[in-house]
């Protein structure tokens, strides 16, 4: 179990940094233009 | 500030399920402190529980973070400076801040996503320490009905963009396709499944 943990902590911490650290690029806004709903 | 103290309830009831399922004292603390997603923190604490596998978690996990993606598309433009600037802002999407952060239609304030972000991050980490180290002292945010705080929070920030007809087809399709599929799927698959309604808002506009 807990290594199972450390393990999912160690993907996890790069695939969140990942996304949040994605979304705000500007080409992400450029294929969005004004975000999802407007 | 009213963020604060829900949050750490909640980051209590991650910290107490935590280490009351086998995860030790320390690897709750660093996951609340690195990861700082708790329902990513929950997904893979259900799943690990029920038995399932560390890759299952880690998908269920993922998915369910993969909402800030969309979060962070919605912020871009409000965003100022080069890739660096903007990945380390982004950083401070939660789900909360978003409507803290609103400064207009489809506007958003970067200086208040961090100052609302903030003390959130505080609260999380005092909460799982706190849960950690006291156990079943901690009372349950769901029995304090602080659970439904989010909730509300999501209602109001999407009340605010329904200014348009797109947009209300939008939040209309987004949330019957949550609520069929919430009884019958994964965690997480709802949330990304109810984004398609975004194609229906973009028909209902022309």
């Amino acid at each position: 179990m807990k290594h199972d943990v450390w393990i999912a902590i160690a993907a996890l911490t790069v695939i969140c940094f990942a996304i949040k650290a994605a979304g705000p690029w500007r080409w992400a806004a450029a294929t969005c233009r004004a975000g999802p709903i407007s | 500030m009213p963020l604060v103290i829900p949050t750490a309830l909640i980051g209590a009831s991650f910290g107490v399920a935590a280490v009351t399922t086998g995860w030790g004292t320390l690897a709750p603390i660093v996951m609340s402190a690195i990861v700082f997603s708790g329902a990513a923190q929950f997904a893979v604490l259900a799943v690990l529980t029920a038995g399932g596998s560390v890759v299952t978690a880690i998908v269920a996990a993922t998915l369910i973070a993969s909402r800030f993606l969309a979060i962070g598309v919605a912020l871009g433009p409000s965003m100022r400076g080069g890739t660096v600037r903007r990945a380390l802002e982004g950083q401070a999407v939660v789900d909360a801040s978003l409507i803290l952060a609103r400064t207009g239609e489809a506007q958003y304030g970067v200086r208040r996503l961090l100052g609302a972000t903030l003390p959130q991050f505080v609260g999380w980490q005092i909460g799982t320490i706190a849960g950690v180290l006291g156990g079943s002292r901690i009372p349950d945010p769901e029995k304090l009905g602080l659970d439904a705080l989010f909730p509300a929070f999501f209602l109001a920030l999407v009340w605010g963009e329904l200014g348009n007809r797109g947009a209300r087809v939008t939040a209309a399709v987004a949330t019957l396709i949550a609520v069929v599929l919430i009884p019958i799927a994964p965690p997480g698959i709802p949330v990304v499944a109810a984004s398609l309604a975004v194609l229906a808002g973009r028909a209902a506009q022309r």
